[in-house]
């Protein structure tokens, strides 16, 4: 993809938190391709469409790069290191416990509602970034469709098993939310800094979440009681100034 | 036998009942004032009752649960129709249904409890469809509405979010539901009273998001 040139002299803050936010969505991708591959290793009948889906991961990582170095933006590799570090340690043992299904989950919902909510907020900034709109709004298609894949999948896995999905997805999504929703509450701030709205994106994050628990089969307060609670601690953690993780 | 009997609440039950006649006591007279055709025979004799079993506030005073409750007490208390809809209508009969609901489902309150709960939500019902009807006639849309909410209810929601820690170290254990558990359940049935009212889902998600951030 093709991206156009430009360069801006913006305020120290901005500067700062456009470095973070950019480093997570750049190492952030890789973590899902990382994640794609090794579901891909587990069921050999998905390995095809999934290690598509990890090139495309990989590939919006590359675009996010290349749209950065254009914009005088350095993707904070430390600042998502320490972000994705307990992502990648819970999905390392997924795959060691060889649970297809918890991987899915934390792709699925935890790690592409986190990238959805932020990439839709972002657009409404992108042209603040030449170049950075059609990079993710592209992303953003690709997300989407991801998602519609995993959902397929996990709704044909629990066909008349919904008790067996909602253990599940509890027991993932506590430590996942843990660190996503965490996460989420960590750059609550940049996002503000950016002229974004951290709290709409958190919003939009919880919403989306909710949404795709229904459309797997909870019932709609259940998922709304769930996400909620889940949380709660980390609102509370972000109103007293701490970090979440 | 409810409605004369003194009841045999444990002290943590007299705790609860004694804010909860509190914030129903403020409820009445609220509607009394600004919205009379919700001041429901239900709501009188739920208020009668509590008041017979929990006349004063000696189990309140003394805890760290007093200042946040009277904290929300005064930011519930107004002199208008619209905001009695929202913040008494809406809002906090949302949050005692959640409650009444919860102490119906809980093994862990004694029978006394139970008999007043299941009163609570009678009261409750009471008053459901005509408040959400008033609200769709005063108001308007669901934009509208959802504009009213928003500029209103804030201060509420965060003062409410306030008692949280302190209402863990009172009953958490003792009734095995955490502040989390019981948000979960209130913001649930909010949110989907919001969508009967026509509110947009995600906008007030994301209201309720930055309210419990503290933004």
């Amino acid at each position: 993809m093709q991206l156009s040139t430009a360069c801006a002299v913006r305020p120290a803050t901005e500067q700062e938190s456009i470095n973070k936010l950019m480093g997570l969505a750049v190492f952030g991708e890789k973590v899902a391709a990382k994640i794609y591959l090794l579901m891909s290793e587990l069921k050999e009948e998905y390995a095809p469409i999934l290690t598509k889906f990890a090139q495309m991961e990989a590939q919006h990582g590359a675009w996010f790069m290349e749209a950065s170095r254009k914009n005088d933006i350095e993707p904070d590799k430390e600042f998502a290191d320490n972000e994705l570090g307990y992502l990648i340690y819970q999905v390392d043992n997924h795959f060691k416990a060889r649970s297809f299904e918890s991987l899915a989950v934390v792709q699925g919902f935890i790690v592409e509602s986190l990238a959805i909510a932020t990439y839709e907020s972002f657009l409404s900034v992108a042209h603040k970034y030449p170049g950075t709109h059609e990079v993710f709004k592209k992303a953003l298609e690709e997300e989407n469709y991801h998602v519609d894949w995993i959902l397929r999948y996990l709704r044909l896995r629990f066909f008349d098993a919904e008790e067996d999905f909602r253990v599940l997805a509890e027991r993932v999504n506590i430590q996942g939310i843990d660190c996503m929703g965490g996460t989420m509450m960590n750059i609550a701030d940049y996002l503000d800094k950016v002229g974004l709205s951290g709290a709409d994106c958190a919003g939009a994050m919880m919403d989306g979440y909710t949404q795709l628990l229904e459309k797997v089969g909870f019932e709609q307060k259940k998922a709304t009681k769930h996400v909620v609670n889940m949380f709660m601690p980390l609102f509370h953690k972000y109103r007293r100034g701490e970090k979440t993780k | 036998m409810l409605s004369t009997a003194t009841l045999q609440l444990n002290e943590s039950e007299t705790l609860l009942w004694t804010i909860l006649r509190s914030f129903e006591t403020l409820a009445l007279q609220q509607y009394e004032k600004n919205i009379s055709s919700l001041a429901t025979t239900q709501k009188k004799e739920l208020i009668n009752l509590l008041v017979l079993q929990v006349p004063t506030n000696a189990a309140l005073e003394s805890t760290s649960l007093n200042q946040p409750v009277n904290d929300l007490l005064a930011v519930a208390t107004n002199d208008s129709e619209l905001d009695s809809l929202i913040i008494q209508g809406l809002l906090l009969e949302v949050l005692g249904q959640t409650i009444y609901q919860n102490i119906k489902e809980n093994d862990n309150f004694t029978v006394y409890t139970h008999n007043l709960g299941a009163v609570g939500l009678k009261a409750r019902e009471s008053i459901k469809e005509n408040t959400h009807k008033l609200i769709v006639e005063k108001i308007g849309s669901g934009d509208q509405i959802y504009q009213a909410f928003i500029n209103i209810s804030r201060p509420v929601i965060k003062s409410l979010d306030a008692l949280g820690e302190n209402l863990d170290q009172h009953f958490s254990e003792k009734f095995n539901i955490s502040f989390s558990d019981l948000m979960g359940e209130f913001v649930a049935e909010l949110v989907s009273t919001s969508i009967e009212l026509g509110m947009e889902r995600r906008k007030v998600v994301a209201y309720l998001t930055s309210t419990l951030m503290g933004i």
